[in-house]
Formats: C-alpha cells, structure tokens, sequence
C-alpha cells in the first residue's frame, strides 16, 4: 500500500469528500445566483433601467471571491474539532490526499460551480429580459484584463484563509481576517518607517523634482537617487516575492503541516 | 499488536503518564480500567495516532501510530466516547467509509445494524446518541480491522442493547484481533473482557488474564468482614471481601472488587502478580 499518494485512494476520497459536502456546495452557489435573481426582481419592480453584462461581470467574480474565502470555514469548519475532527483524520488515507481533496473541493469545485451557477442564472435572466440584463456575462468574461490578476490575488488571500481554518479551532474566521489585518498593518508599520524615517531625505528630494516614474528603471534616472535605487528595486522584488511566492507557500505548506501534526 | 515501552505523555504541564510499559496481543478482548482522569482516553489516542508521545515508544503493528499512514489507519477502528456522526444517513456513511477499509463486510453491516435495531436511511443528526453509537460500533465492527479501539462503548445504550454489544463484540474476536475497550461501567463488559488492564496514574497497576487472576485472588461474599483478606467492601446484607487464593481452585472474578483491591493495595497486588 502506497502510504504517501494514491491515485485510486485519492479519487474515493474527493468523491466521498465531495458528496458529503454537495449539500453545502449547492445551497452557496443557490445563495449567489438568487441574490441575482432578487436583484433582476427588484430592477423590474423599482424600473431600475438596464444592467450592461460588464456590471454583472464584477459581481460574478465579487460573488466568487467570497465563495473562495467562505469555502474553507463551511467545507473543513471540523477537520481540527477535537471530537467530529476524529472521523476525518482517522480515515485510512495518506496526509497527501486528504490536503488535495481538501484544496480541490475548496480552490476549484465550490467556486467553479458557483461561477457557473450564477453564469447560468445570468444567462436565463439576460434571454429573459435582455432590456434589463443587456448582453451576457461570458460574452464580456475574456475582456477583463485584470481578472487573471485579481484571480491570483483571491487565490493567495484564499490559501491564507485555508490556513487559518486549520490554524484556528474556534471564530476561525474572526481570528483570520484579524490575524491578516494585523499582518498587513505590521508591514504598513515597516515600510512607513522606512520611507517616513530611514529614506526620509531622498524622498524629500524626489518631492521638488518635476519626474514621472512608471517604472523600476525609471529609478535610474533620477538624479541623487543611485543609492537607494538598487535598494527601492530590492524592495519592489522582495515584496512581489513575498506575496506571490513565500505567502502562498507559506500558507499551504502550513496548512498541510497542521493537517499532519493536529493533536486530537 | 502493541507495544508500549517507557510511555511519558504529559498536557502541558499535567502529567499523565511516567515511564508506562505495556503490550497488547491479538485473540484478545482487552478491558481498560482506571479511575477518572488517569488517561485511559489518552492512552487509547495514543495507540491510535490521535496524539503523539513525549518520550519512550509505541509501536502499532509494527507502525508508528502518530504518522497516521493509511496501511496502519486501515487496520484500525477507533470509537470515541462521545462519538459525534455527521450529517448524512448511516447507510452513505458506511458505503463512503467501507470503501477504505480493505476487509469491510457490508453485509455484517447491515446485519449488525439489524441486530441493534438502527435503521440506516435516517441521518447521524436525526439519532439519539445511543443510536448513533450502535450504528458506529456496527460500522466498527464491519471494518474488520485488527485492531478496535472503544472507549466507553456501553455509555448510552439501553440494556437490550447492552446484551447485544456484549454478543457481537465476542462473536467479532477472532485469533487475529485485538480489541481493547476502556469502560467504567465494569457490570456491562463482565464475561467479555479479558485480560484486565488497570491503569493508574503511575502506570499499569495489573494487566493479567482472568485466568491469572482468579488463580491468585478470590472474591466472596462473607457476613462479617475477614481477617487476613487483602480488601473488604461493605455491602448489603455483609461485605465483598478479596483475599489470596491458597487453593488449586480458581475463583470467579468481581470485576468491580478487583478494581477496588489493586488501587488500595497496589504493593500487595504488585508482589503477588511479579513474574
């Protein structure tokens, strides 16, 4: 027996996975596409004119993205409860397994089937009632140039919430976005000092300049400012590093730390 | 099975177990004592991998327990105490989780579940506790693992069902299981369990067979308390006495007057059990 990963083992267990949580599953992606549907209702009652499908867009990822970050709280709320955790981790399956079915249930089937569910309600309502709904939401999906971006940043702030869901054994929400906010606000803390203290001089400097910097090498030209140049670029690297590197790396190899390690 | 040597577990800063040595082997349906509060819990979350010792070991066929691979949880059923089901009927239940044992039975299953009268179309959540404790240690037993762990299996059910646990866990031993079944409620696990394992705070007070310990002890009812005898219990009517069996013949047993005996006397117990 394969202790580590089995692809058999792996595929009962997000099918078991998944069909005890299809309930959940359905009823938040109900949740979503009736609050579309109410808001189509109340266009027709209140004769609120036309919704262009490029407004609708940004609630369909809007709603998305809340289904991301409740996910983990409503699929996995149990995984580290002392006493309904116990039928969970005791299941003859590897670490591995249970942490891929657990990302795959969370990360792709819950938010792609209230994606979907609410592109279906959209479409109905759009063909219904085009004067009110105009156009349809995945005509426009292709020409958001910032949705790969925004999807990317949802995914890592999605992973931290994961990790707090396995961090945290009670308000695990609470305490994650508590926890995330008091994170960024150290960061804040940090690179206000640095900039309001420690390069106080050269930004004072830069202030009476009449210069536009677009970007990192534009840094180059501006007279005074070779020192701390290379140091602002460093800056720049380390922060896209840490956010889109050591974050969601930290997140998820913390989470399937405490999905090996939680003491029961 | 199991193998426990120079166990230390501590909370924080209570401690609960000092250099505890123990072993489990299969054929056996093990019965845990132990007052309130000395781990007998611990110690079954122990062997299962629910938790992880401080220092010393415990080897579950020959796995460590607290790596928790799927070859050790497959061969292994733990029922907690206060089990708490899910929210989906028993019968997806027992289809989604059978699946990943290698040995499950589906049709002791339903049988057992015949036998406890549980009906397994309704929900966990629409069950009494009792209920969905009957269903589960259906389901336990309908793994066939070689290692069941129960932890106060007997707590909520009613006394039919009490007679009915006592039968299929008897009828579940085979040569190569192992069942261990910590309980409180001695009356309810008498004629099953053997050997006796009672645990203290400082580690395992006995853990004989009843055949050893009926060779060494005999308990009897007596008018007036007896001299000479190790304990004496004061009941209706007289008083519960143990005392040394100097006879060849063997004694029956009171599990409940054995249990009082070693943790008042654990010295005595001590020399009259060394090996």
């Amino acid at each position: 027996m394969n202790e580590i990963f089995n692809k058999n083992r792996f595929f009962k267990l997000l099918r078991k996975e998944f069909s005890e949580r299809t309930n959940i599953i359905v009823k938040i992606a109900a949740i979503f596409s009736l609050l579309l549907a109410v808001y189509w209702l109340s266009l027709i009652i209140f004769d609120g004119g036309a919704v262009s499908a490029s407004s609708r867009t940004v609630y369909l990822f809007a709603a998305t993205f809340i289904t991301m970050f409740i996910a983990p709280f409503n699929l996995y709320r149990n995984y580290n409860h002392p006493k309904r955790g116990i039928e969970s981790v005791m299941l003859p399956a590897s670490v591995t397994e249970k942490f891929l079915s657990m990302l795959t249930n969370t990360v792709v089937l819950l938010p792609l089937i209230t994606f979907g569910s609410i592109l279906i309600a959209d479409a109905i309502l759009a063909t219904v009632t085009p004067k009110i709904f105009s156009g349809y939401i995945f005509s426009s999906l292709g020409s958001s140039q910032n949705s790969f971006v925004s999807i990317l940043k949802a995914l890592i702030a999605q992973f931290g919430f994961i990790f707090g869901n396995f961090l945290f054994q009670k308000n695990k929400a609470l305490k994650t976005i508590l926890t995330g906010a008091g994170l960024y606000m150290v960061l804040g803390l940090i690179m206000f000092f640095l900039f309001t203290t420690v390069f106080n001089m050269d930004f004072q400097a830069l202030k009476g300049m009449n210069i536009k910097i677009e970007n990192m090498s534009d840094l180059n030209k501006v007279p005074g400012f070779e020192s701390i140049g290379p140091f602002i670029k460093g800056f720049y690297y380390s922060s896209l590093a840490i956010f889109y590197g050591l974050f969601p790396i930290g997140f998820l190899a913390g989470t399937f730390y405490k999905m090996k390690t939680q003491q029961y | 099975m199991v193998t426990i040597e120079n166990l230390h577990f501590s909370y924080s800063k209570h401690l609960v177990f000092k250099d505890v040595s123990l072993s489990l082997e299969p054929g056996k349906i093990y019965g845990l004592l132990g007052q309130n509060g000395v781990g007998k819990t611990t110690l079954l979350k122990i062997i299962c991998g629910l938790l992880k010792v401080s220092s010393g070991s415990c080897s579950v066929m020959n796995y460590d327990p607290s790596k928790r691979e799927p070859g050790f949880l497959s061969e292994l059923f733990y029922i907690p105490e206060d089990f708490v089901g899910p929210d989906e009927t028993i019968n997806n239940f027992a289809k989604h989780r059978g699946e990943f044992y290698p040995s499950y039975d589906a049709n002791k299953f339903s049988r057992l579940m015949t036998d406890f009268e549980v009906n397994g179309s309704y929900k966990f959540t629409k069950l009494s506790f009792g209920q969905q404790k009957k269903a589960i240690i259906a389901f336990a037993l309908a793994t066939n693992t070689k290692l069941i762990l129960m932890d106060e299996p007997s707590n909520g059910l009613d006394i039919p069902s009490k007679s009915q646990l006592r039968k299929v866990i008897s009828e579940a031993s085979t040569d190569n299981t192992c069942i261990v079944i910590s309980t409180h409620q001695v009356r309810d696990m008498e004629n099953l369990i053997d050997p006796i394992i009672i645990l203290d705070k400082n580690g395992v007070l006995l853990n004989e067979s009843i055949e050893s310990i009926s060779r060494n002890l005999c308990f009897d009812f007596s008018p007036t308390p007896v001299e000479g005898a190790i304990y004496s219990e004061p009941t209706m009517g007289g008083y519960i006495v143990a005392k040394r069996n100097n006879s060849e013949i063997e004694c029956k047993v009171n599990i409940e007057a054995l249990f009082n005996t070693v943790l008042s006397n654990k010295e005595v117990i001590k020399d009259i059990f060394k090996k």
